[in-house]
């Protein structure tokens, strides 16, 4: 039969089968082997999972001291983690409903929350342990169904790229200065489309040295290269993650002067050689003079910069960085790249003292954030403009707060080929 | 009098359809010949049978968003309907995706498609030859060594009794263990093989021995069947 299917529709079922299927589509016959040998096959297969995106969801158990990671479809815009998933099956013509309602509650909590409950998601494994018990990664980054992870304990880090959708994994090696960096380095990781690369780079602060060392991985050469930024990018970096928008990898960071302000710094992933270069995207103007905004973060959001958290309220010199008199938690939104006139805040998150974090934003327009506060509290939905008497609802989703991590991802075969263990 | 225009489709073995201009554009083909104005006879698709263009049009008429009462159908409505229409023979899928593909009905396409790809996942290469008619034109020292280099994907997925907890694990190892070597050799479809009387600690063993045979058997001609495959045999008490 499939010897008058032409090639393009073969492609076009094949790119369909899960990504990890797809290796064993290739000992069907010779065409199908030539056919998905093809790295034009890579790019249709990535270019059809875009639009099938997952979220990609972190949390540590605390009770085994387990890293676990999920994959939730996100074609409902009400995913992952929907406001009343535990409602889905109740029996609403029941008469006791009321009663079941009340006790609905307890029962999900004592089944195991949202992942006892629902069978939306699909389990992970990830192939690497943290070497410290309790601890969990840092996720620098996902793209293109690769994951960037650092285990930073002891005296170096260890580096790691994963891709769970066809299960491939590799240990990267080590960079130069790697037992000088233990609190003074931040990362980046992306997709450089003209080399069809992926870079993980990495800042070191040295002796106090406010110009970061750059190191780059790129995955083609399978090495470090070291490389020094122009004399003028002097950089306190404020945010502990980064984002990619318009093939840079950015930070939130602030200028070290009596007189500092404020801004983001931006590292095109095409940068290469010896020197490299840094660009400086402007925040919001009312945010520019503030203190350090160490207590907020950089996200993407539509394919648009977003700055979220706490806004500092005056600046209290207590010697460290933990600032923690905030103004307001407030979502910004960089509406023209660049434009600093273009920055609208598009609310603010009011959950009454508590520091917040924002997870993740939902397509449905709903966030989902952690509180610091004693009471653990687990995931929670928060309805930002909500007319509700509280503005946020438990998922029962339990877990250590700080490890709570959601990115977009989508399926994909890049690292197939690579060398890598399992 | 209808006011409603209509086309003419002829299919290669000269069936007529008479079909709403609305309904046949969901095809970007036709609707390009609709716009370049030659629509005004019968248009005639060589490669499509009428047995075929039937159904096409019937899922045109389906997705069709015109202003009629059917356009309210909801998304479920409408999933519900695909999944009754797609449950045809093979051939037929085959069939609907080369004239989907002809046509340019993208949501046909895409269902089509899908559909093969979702029978694809749950077989073994020598089942998706027999799906699709294909000869094995590889020898077997080609086979091996493409297996070989795909090996990690060739992994079979066990589950212990308590937790969900699934171990994937090569082909080659997993027939280390008798009993699986027997789920395997009768071509036990399911993607997970339950292993009721295991816990996983007792699996994550076997697997660790089971994965040190498979090294050692790689010099010698003749797999040994380890304590570890015993274990298996012989119900554990949990």
């Amino acid at each position: 039969m499939s010897d008058y299917l032409p090639a393009e529709l073969i492609v076009e079922i094949l790119i369909r089968v899960p990504a990890k299927i797809v290796p064993r589509c290739k000992c069907v016959c010779k065409r199908w082997n030539s056919l998905i040998s093809n790295p034009h096959f890579a790019t249709t297969y990535l270019a059809h999972s875009k639009q099938r995106p997952y979220h990609l969801f972190r949390r540590l158990d605390q009770e085994t001291g387990e890293e676990l990671f999920t994959l939730h479809p996100s074609d409902n815009p009400d995913n992952p983690f929907p406001r009343n998933y535990h409602l889905k099956n109740l029996n609403r013509s029941d008469p006791a409903l009321h009663i079941n309602l009340l006790r609905l509650a307890q029962e999900v909590k004592d089944k195991g929350g949202f992942f006892g409950c629902s069978s939306d998601y699909i389990k992970l494994h990830c192939p690497y342990k943290t070497r410290y018990y309790q601890y969990f990664h840092q996720i620098v980054g996902s793209v293109n169904g690769l994951i960037c992870m650092v285990d930073s304990y002891s005296i170096d880090d260890n580096y790691y790229l994963w891709n769970p959708s066809i299960n491939r994994s590799m240990q990267l090696p080590r960079p130069k200065y790697h037992d000088q960096s233990r609190s003074n380095s931040f990362f980046g990781f992306g997709y450089h489309a003209p080399t069809d690369d992926y870079k993980l780079v990495r800042l070191v602060y040295l002796n106090n040295c406010n110009s970061p060392v750059v190191d780059i991985y790129t995955l083609n050469t399978g090495g470090w290269c070291s490389a020094k930024a122009q004399p003028s990018a002097q950089y306190i970096i404020d945010s502990f993650g980064s984002v990619v928008v318009n093939g840079a990898i950015h930070w939130l960071a602030h200028t070290p002067e009596d007189a500092h302000h404020n801004l983001i710094v931006s590292f095109d992933l095409g940068n290469e050689g010896n020197e490299v270069v840094f660009h400086e995207v402007p925040v919001p103007k009312i945010l520019e003079g503030a203190p350090p905004l160490s207590m907020m973060n950089i996200a993407v959001l539509n394919g648009l910069l977003t700055l979220h958290g706490g806004q500092p309220e005056k600046y209290v010199d207590r010697g460290g960085r933990d600032d923690r008199l905030v103004k307001e938690h407030a979502v910004w939104v960089m509406k023209e790249y660049n434009v600093v006139k273009s920055w609208t805040k598009l609310y603010v998150i009011d959950v009454g003292e508590n520091f917040v974090r924002v997870v993740g934003f939902k397509k449905n327009g709903e966030l989902l954030i952690t509180m610091d506060d004693d009471k653990d509290k687990g995931l929670l939905l928060y309805a930002p403009n909500s007319r509700r008497g509280r503005p946020y609802t438990d998922l029962y989703i339990s877990g250590l707060s700080r490890s709570f991590y959601l990115d977009n991802y989508v399926e994909s075969l890049v690292l197939w080929k690579k060398n890598t263990e399992k | 009098m209808s006011s409603v225009k209509k086309v003419t489709l002829k299919s290669s073995d000269g069936e007529i359809f008479e079909v709403e201009e609305t309904v046949a554009m969901e095809s970007q083909t036709i609707k390009g010949l609709i716009e370049d104005d030659c629509a005004d006879n019968a248009i005639p698709l060589p490669n499509v049978t009428g047995h075929i263009l039937s159904l096409v049009i019937q899922y045109c008429k389906e997705h069709t968003s015109s202003s009629d009462s059917n356009s309210s159908k909801s998304n479920e409505k409408l999933k519900a309907w695909d999944t009754q229409f797609i449950n045809v023979d093979l051939n037929v899928l085959f069939d609907l995706i080369m004239a989907a593909n002809y046509l340019n009905v993208k949501g046909l396409l895409d269902l089509t498609c899908q559909t093969v790809a979702d029978m694809i996942k749950e077989k073994t290469p020598e089942q998706i030859r027999a799906m699709f008619n294909i000869v094995n034109d590889f020898t077997p020292e080609e086979e091996e060594e493409v297996r070989r280099e795909n090996a990690w994907a060739f992994e079979i997925s066990l589950k212990n009794n308590n937790v969900v907890d699934t171990f994937e694990v090569e082909e080659s190892m997993a027939k280390e263990l008798q009993t699986i070597k027997n789920m395997i050799e009768d071509n036990y479809t399911d993607s997970v093989i339950p292993l009721h009387n295991v816990t996983s600690d007792i699996l994550e063993l076997v697997i660790e021995d089971c994965k040190k045979h498979v090294e050692a058997a790689e010099s010698e001609s003749e797999p040994s069947y380890s304590l570890a495959s015993k274990l298996i045999d012989d119900p554990l008490k949990a």
